[in-house]
């Protein structure tokens, strides 16, 4: 009897091999590759969805329409990234300090563009 | 009969216990990896900010059909670079050793748009060292653009290689028995793919 051991995939959990997955408001549904493919559908059509927003809204460079605009691009490029990190990246099922790996650094970032977006560009030219 | 199934289960311990370090090492790597593109990142806000005109009059030289093209394909080898892990959990190798190929075949097509890109940039004269001063239209925009752009590039490039070499090992047998090689191949390629999906909103769309 051997004992060798197989180590299938720890986080790449037994319903990533399934094709048939639930997707909120549709319910049950088949498709080759389950999640995955899902996910892959939904990133396109957010990508879809930002390229046209962005092509009917280019006029607008200031005002309102042009915060909801950088807004609604923004909140959706976030939500792709989010997908492909959760689902493709395993965050979703691995070890919870993974999530602060990626997080912190990108907190402490964040904090540092707002902060230097106060820094005036020239002498004398006061913080915002 | 006892002490062999006990001493497969601590084996198997051990093992799983190896690629949990190998994957926080990974994630550790990422996490360098988002304090530099952020970095550069962080730079082009600034820029973006303080120079609207000059992106504007990028976004209204160059359009986004290329880009937007590049983007879908790049968001289709991440699918695919799922699927090839998928693949050898499942012990298919025909079909992950496919799937790992439409990976590297679609990252060398995300490079051969890149460069046709910025040969496109090249004739608008947004080179690396022009400033306000040389280049009216644009500013300073080509080292705040070529920076994260370009660096993400690279990534891609090494992908590409760390992709090929996946594939052989794949194809040799190494990962039947334990996929973590693949995996996180599959990281480092999802990472390039989200930090694209940040660029792409970021520097062509907003």
């Amino acid at each position: 009897m051997s004992d060798m051991v197989e180590v299938k995939n720890t986080t790449h959990d037994e319903h990533a091999h399934s094709d048939t997955v639930r997707v909120p408001f549709i319910g049950e549904i088949t498709v080759v590759g389950g999640i995955y493919t899902v996910i892959f559908g939904v990133l396109g059509v957010l990508t879809l969805i930002e390229v046209i927003v962005a092509e009917l809204l280019k006029e607008f460079h200031d005002g309102p329409v042009y915060i909801v605009r950088t807004v609604i691009l923004f909140s959706v490029s976030l939500i792709k990234a989010g997908l492909v990190v959760w689902f493709y990246m395993h965050l979703k099922q691995d070890n919870p300090i993974f999530r602060l790996i990626l997080i912190v650094p990108a907190i402490i970032v964040t904090i540092s563009i707002i902060y230097l977006l106060g820094v005036p560009l020239g002498a004398g030219g006061g913080y915002r | 009969m006892a002490e062999i199934s006990m001493h497969g289960h601590a084996s198997d311990q051990k093992v799983k216990a190896h690629n949990e370090n190998l994957k926080l090492a990974f994630w550790l790597y990422l996490g360098s990896e988002v304090v530099l593109f952020a970095m550069m990142i962080a730079g082009y806000i600034i820029f973006r900010f303080n120079e609207p005109e000059a992106v504007r009059n990028l976004h209204s030289s160059v359009g986004i059909a290329l880009v937007t093209a590049n983007t879908f394909i790049l968001l289709a080898s991440s699918y695919a670079m799922v699927m090839a892990l998928r693949a050898i959990t499942m012990g298919n190798r025909q079909q992950f050793l496919m799937w790992m190929g439409g990976v590297v075949v679609m990252g060398i097509i995300f490079m051969i748009g890149q460069w046709i890109e910025y040969r496109e940039l090249a004739h608008l004269a947004i080179t690396l060292s022009a400033d306000a001063t040389t280049n009216e239209t644009f500013g300073g925009l080509g080292m705040r653009f070529y920076a994260p752009t370009f660096f993400h590039g690279a990534h891609v490039f090494v992908g590409v290689l760390f992709g090929l070499q996946v594939m052989y090992l794949g194809w040799k047998g190494y990962y039947d028995n334990n996929p973590i090689g693949v995996e996180l191949f599959g990281l480092y390629w999802h990472f390039v793919d989200v930090v694209w999906i940040m660029l792409f909103t970021l520097i062509y769309l907003v």
